[in-house]
């Protein structure tokens, strides 16, 4: 038991020394907020998830790489997650406003 | 710019001096409406500086009724047109104006307030009336670009209005929040509809 203790006092099982080993997925958020993607461009890695969160007061369609993956409609303050599982450069629009435009890339 | 532009743009300018004239008259008229609405813009500086402002309620009122307009010209563009930017944009239209006007009657509840009729929002169902009537007589090329360019005219009127009139005058900071919030939405429209006037030319 005191193992374990000091253990976590060492930052060995805390959060913070988790989220820095390299090979687990990530989690990343983007904001549509003010018709935009924030930010707009990210790099992840396979298996990482992103994390799409519209904070406009109108609904939203996210079509990624002209339609290969497609979300729900997004309402406002909805989310729609995605595993990214293939490598590459994808682009992303919003097909309600396609002026709307994002990218992720993985690493 | 046509005519619903131009009489809504005129009436605009002539709000607040027509809210003054209700105020201390009672009601205006339509044509006394229109009357003031051909006032110079330096007389209207003038009157503008010195007439009562829109209350809430009023500034409620007349952007749930522009949005109403908007979604009803969508509805009959969809039943009338085949153009596939018209229906795209119609849709759009039905879409977001909604979803706006959902937040305002979410709004209102909230607060418990019962919004204002007046002589703009009025006007503007009138004006409304008139163009509908006209859409509904066009079919093909010339519904798509009629469409298209009441669609522009009423964008960048509307967004005029509530980006210099009704932003800087409401008092409630959640109903201009919602203005605010409404103004990005229909900048972008107007975005849109710029784009469908050049596609169905």
């Amino acid at each position: 038991m005191r193992f374990i203790v000091g253990l976590i006092a060492l930052g060995i099982f805390s959060g913070e020394a988790v989220a820095q080993t390299a090979s687990l997925p990530q989690r990343h958020v983007v904001h549509i907020e003010a018709f935009a993607f924030q930010p707009p461009q990210i790099i992840v890695s396979p298996g990482d998830t992103i994390v799409w969160v519209n904070q406009d007061i109108v609904p939203h369609f996210i079509s990624i790489a002209e339609g290969q993956w497609q979300s729900p409609i997004i309402e406002e303050g909805q989310s729609w997650e995605m595993v990214v599982d293939q490598t590459g450069s994808h682009a992303y629009i919003c097909v309600f406003h396609p002026k709307m435009m994002g990218a992720f890339a993985t690493n | 710019m046509n005519t619903f532009t131009k009489s809504f743009l005129t009436l605009t300018l002539a709000s607040a001096v027509l809210v003054g004239c209700m105020t201390a008259n009672g009601p205006a008229t339509a044509e006394q409406s229109m009357g003031q609405a051909h006032m110079t813009k330096t007389r209207m500086t003038k009157e503008e500086a010195a007439a009562p402002k829109l209350n809430d309620l009023e500034i409620a009122h007349i952007a749930y009724t522009a949005g109403a307009i908007d979604i009803r010209y969508a509805h009959l563009a969809l039943a009338l047109s085949e153009d596939p930017e018209v229906l795209n944009f119609a849709e759009l239209m039905i879409r977001d104006h909604t979803a706006v006007n959902n937040k305002a009657l979410a709004l209102v509840q909230k607060l418990q307030i019962t919004p204002q009729d007046n002589a703009m929002s009025q006007q503007l169902s009138q004006q409304a009336q008139q163009i509908r009537e006209e859409l509904s007589q066009l079919r093909g090329k010339e519904l798509a670009k009629r469409y298209a360019a009441n669609e522009l005219g009423y964008h960048q009127t509307v967004n005029n209005v509530v980006e210099n009139t009704f932003i800087p005058t409401a008092q409630n900071h959640e109903l201009k929040a919602l203005l605010t919030a409404a103004l990005q939405t229909f900048k972008v429209h107007e975005g849109h509809a710029e784009a469908m006037n050049k596609k169905v030319m």
